[in-house]
């Protein structure tokens, strides 16, 4: 039986928490998602071997500080470099839709949600997930 | 999979990593794997912290943690935290407080979920334990869910059992209840400073001396201060530590490590015939629709459970 598994993660000085804390209960409230949380101000590369030490299918990454430009191809390094090539990344914060479009064209994220996406549909895309 | 198997062996962390996922899943041929490993286990000191929830296991694991690598000893954690019995989803956030450690090679933690198992462990967690212990760690921490009552299933797994206690929780009573009494083999009065500290440390003592001790052990009670006082705390985390030691030291000195490693196999070969014999009759009962048609019966009231329970052995069940 395999369960879909999640760690949700936050980064650099970032205390935005709400959401992420909402996204998580709400997750594992409503569907059979096994999530993890690793907590705020946390380094990516931490974040990246946590996840390969889980073997996550996914990272969702949380942002809200305006850093998402850079922060999401430093994070899809990371996982490339710690191991997790395969490791599905998603991003989820206050992140304008054009901002959004580039990074998941450019192949740094795999989807992005705005901080006003109904956390269903963000359960959905994860279910659904690609790969 | 035997090749995860044999890369687990050299302590590569993402066989390790990916084991312990499979285990968890349940993924066939997981097995092969462990057949592989199995004979090399038995080497690590296996510890299991448990208590109610919010008593601190997790942040005494945390210090634990470093107490044992100040002895430039390896450790592996596996902090399990429960699935929601409607959904199976879960939440873990254990590692938060142990992320300090992410850094430090000596040291492999990994939460799990307990996937609808009772007794307060992961089924995924005795498998787990042979897989760190190969992989050449030296303590493995185990910690449980917040035990409510009857989650004792740590028992099985661990060599020295930690029960954690806090003031002010009502906790001497449900200890009792929840059968702590009887695992522990050390006790920890945790938030020490808080009032009614002094209280519980004596109605546990008290309660000691109505217990009887076969082995000779006679569980310890080690009061830990809060963490608030970083120095304090550590210092006493440390002095537990030696209780922990001494606790191993006693078993191997009256030959009592074998009686532990026999209730694991014990638990093991249960679990295991349980899977091999019992999982596949029930999936083609399930298949097959004959479950179905079971419940029905039962619902007219037909037959009884015990009846049709004969009948599928007599069917299955060459004798």
């Amino acid at each position: 039986m395999s369960q879909v598994k999640v760690l949700l993660a936050m980064t650099g000085l970032d205390p935005n928490n709400k959401r992420i804390r909402l996204l998580a209960r709400t997750i594992k409230e409503t569907s059979g998602i096994e999530v993890h949380y690793s907590g705020m101000y946390k380094s990516l590369e931490d974040n990246a071997a946590e996840a390969v030490r889980l073997q996550v299918d996914m990272v969702g990454l949380s942002i809200y500080t305006g850093l998402h430009l850079t922060v999401f191809p430093d994070m899809r390094r990371a996982l490339d470099a710690a191991g997790g090539a395969d490791i599905v990344l998603f991003g989820e914060g206050l992140i304008p839709a054009q901002d959004a479009e580039a990074l998941v064209g450019s192949g740094a994220a795999d989807a992005i949600f705005p901080s006003t996406a109904p956390i269903k549909s963000i359960i959905e895309w994860i279910l659904h997930r690609p790969g | 999979m035997e090749e995860l198997g044999k890369r687990a062996l050299t302590g590569d962390i993402r066989a390790v990593s990916r084991l312990i996922r499979n285990i968890e899943d349940q993924v066939p041929n997981t097995h092969e794997a462990i057949k592989h490993i199995f004979p090399f286990t038995g080497r690590a000191h296996v510890v299991g912290i448990t208590g109610a929830p919010g008593a601190g296991k997790s942040t005494l694991t945390d210090q634990l943690i470093c107490s044992i690598r100040a002895q430039n000893k390896t450790v592996g954690v596996m902090a399990v935290d429960p699935s929601s019995p409607f959904t199976g989803g879960a939440l873990l956030g254990d590692r938060i407080r142990m992320l300090r450690h992410a850094d430090d090679p000596g040291v492999f933690v990994r939460s799990l979920a307990t996937r609808g198992a009772m007794g307060g462990l992961s089924k995924a967690v005795g498998d787990g334990i042979h897989v760190l212990d190969v992989m050449g760690k030296d303590v493995i921490i185990v910690e449980t869910v917040g035990v409510g009552q009857q989650e004792v299933d740590i028992i099985n797994h661990a060599h020295t059992v930690l029960v954690v206690l806090v003031p002010g929780m009502g906790d001497e009573v449900q200890a009792i209840k929840a059968g702590l009494m009887e695992v522990a083999d050390i006790f920890i009065i945790n938030k020490a400073d808080r009032e009614g500290a002094r209280k519980l440390y004596k109605e546990t003592l008290s309660m000691m001396d109505m217990g009887k001790f076969p082995s000779g052990w006679r569980p310890p009670i080690v009061m830990v201060e809060s963490n608030l006082e970083p120095h304090t705390f550590a210092k006493s985390v440390d002095e537990l530590y030696e209780k922990i030691n001494e606790h191993y030291v006693f078993l191997k000195e009256h030959n009592l490590l074998q009686e532990r490693a026999q209730l694991k196999v014990q638990t093991e070969i249960n679990d295991a015939l349980r899977s091999a014999i019992l999982e596949p009759v029930l999936s083609r009962l399930v298949e097959s629709g004959e479950f179905d048609q079971m419940v029905q019966k039962l619902m007219k009231k037909e037959t009884d459970p015990y009846t049709l329970a004969d009948e599928v052995a007599a069917k299955y069940l060459i004798k």
